[in-house]
C-alpha cells in the first residue's frame, strides 16, 4: 500500500486548502494521512493478514520434524536391527581385523548393498545376510522401516531455516 | 498583552489540538481493542512454536550423538536423509525377497498339484510330475540307456 513519506505529507498538507484542484490520487493520499498512525496500523494489518499462512508453514515443518524424531526414538525394531547388523558384520568379517567390532559407522547403512563379506562369504552382501536373518528369525524387525516414513519429509527441512522463520515471527 | 479576540483565537487553537489528541487516543483504543485478541492468539502460537522448536532441536541433537556423530557437523536433515535411504533400500530388497519366496512357494505348490494329478511322463513309467528335477534326470538316464 502506498503511504506518503513525512516530507511528502508536509507537501500534501500545504495543498489541503486547494484540495479540489488536486488529482484523485493526491486527494486519496490527503485523506489517508488524516488517519492517526496509519503506517503502524497498516503494518499490523499486514502482519495479521500473513500470520496464519506463515505460522502454518512453520508448524508444518515442526510437525514433520517431530514425526521423524519420534519415528527414530520410538523404534525398538531399529535398535534390534542395528544389533543384528553388528552381528552380521562381525560374522562376515570373521578372521579379519574387523571381525570383532563393538560398533559400526552410520555411513555403512547406505552401503549395505555394496558391502560384501570376506573369504567364503564374499558373494553375499551385508543386506542379503541381514534380510535372510530377519526373514528366518525375526520378521517383525522389518517394521522399523514403516516408522521411518516421516524421515523423507524431515530430510528436506533445514532446522536453521525453521529457526529463522520462528525468529521473524517472534520479531513481529 | 493580548486582546480579547486574540485570547479567543488561542483558546480555539488549543481546543482543536485537544480534540485532535482525543480523536487520536480514541482511535488508538479502538484499534488496540480490535487487535488485542489477535495479538494474544499470535503470542500463544509463537510461544508454542518456540517450545516445540527448542524441544525438537534438543532431541535431534541427542539422536545424532547417539548415532556417534557431531551435531555441529551432521545436521538432523542429514540423519533423516540417511535413515530414509536405508529404509527405502531395505524395504525394496525385502519386498523382492518376499516375492521370490512367494514365487518359489507357488512353484512347489504347482509341482505338488501336478504330482497329485499323476500325469504320465514321456517314458510312461513314472507318474510324478515331469518338472521334478529328479524325474527329469531319471528320464534322461532311461533315454540314454535305451539309445545304448
Amino acid at each position: 500500500m502506498i503511504i506518503p513519506e513525512p516530507e511528502q505529507e508536509k507537501l500534501l498538507e500545504a495543498e489541503r486548502p486547494k484540495a479540489e484542484e488536486l488529482s484523485k490520487e493526491e486527494q486519496y493520499l490527503l485523506e489517508i494521512i488524516k488517519v492517526p498512525g496509519i503506517k503502524g496500523h497498516l503494518d499490523c494489518l499486514e502482519i495479521k493478514f500473513h500470520f496464519s499462512e506463515r505460522f502454518l508453514n512453520l508448524n508444518s515443518s515442526l510437525q514433520s520434524l517431530r514425526k521423524a524424531v519420534v519415528g527414530v526414538e520410538d523404534n525398538p525394531q531399529l535398535k534390534q536391527l542395528f544389533i543384528m547388523l553388528l552381528k552380521v558384520g562381525n560374522f562376515l568379517n570373521q578372521g579379519s581385523n574387523k571381525g570383532n567390532s563393538l560398533s559400526f559407522n552410520i555411513d555403512i547403512l547406505t552401503n549395505l548393498k555394496q558391502s560384501k563379506g570376506v573369504g567364503v562369504h564374499q558373494k553375499s552382501t551385508m543386506l542379503d545376510f541381514l534380510l535372510n536373518s530377519i526373514l528366518t528369525k525375526t520378521p517383525e524387525v522389518a517394521q522399523f522401516a514403516v516408522k521411518l516414513e516421516g524421515c523423507q519429509e524431515a530430510s528436506k527441512i533445514d532446522l536453521k531455516v525453521v529457526g529463522d522463520q520462528l525468529r521473524n515471527l517472534n520479531k513481529q | 498583552m493580548q486582546d480579547e479576540t486574540g485570547m479567543l483565537e488561542d483558546d480555539s487553537e488549543d481546543m482543536k489540538a485537544i480534540e485532535a489528541l482525543q480523536f487520536r487516543i480514541e482511535y488508538q483504543e479502538v484499534f488496540l481493542s480490535k487487535f488485542s485478541a489477535f495479538r494474544s492468539e499470535m503470542d500463544s502460537k509463537v510461544e508454542y512454536a518456540k517450545l516445540e522448536f527448542d524441544q525438537l532441536s534438543e532431541r535431534s541433537d541427542k539422536l545424532i550423538k547417539q548415532f556417534g556423530c557431531d551435531p555441529q557437523r551432521f545436521l538432523p536433515k542429514d540423519l533423516f536423509q540417511l535413515l530414509f535411504e536405508f529404509a527405502k533400500d531395505f524395504s525394496e530388497s525385502y519386498m523382492k525377497m518376499l516375492q521370490k519366496i512367494k514365487a518359489e512357494e507357488e512353484r512347489l505348490k504347482r509341482l505338488k498339484k501336478k504330482a497329485k494329478e499323476g500325469r504320465p511322463t514321456i517314458s510312461g513309467r513314472a507318474t510324478v510330475c515331469e518338472d521334478d528335477p529328479a524325474v527329469i534326470k531319471a528320464e534322461i538316464e532311461a533315454f540314454k540307456a535305451k539309445l545304448r
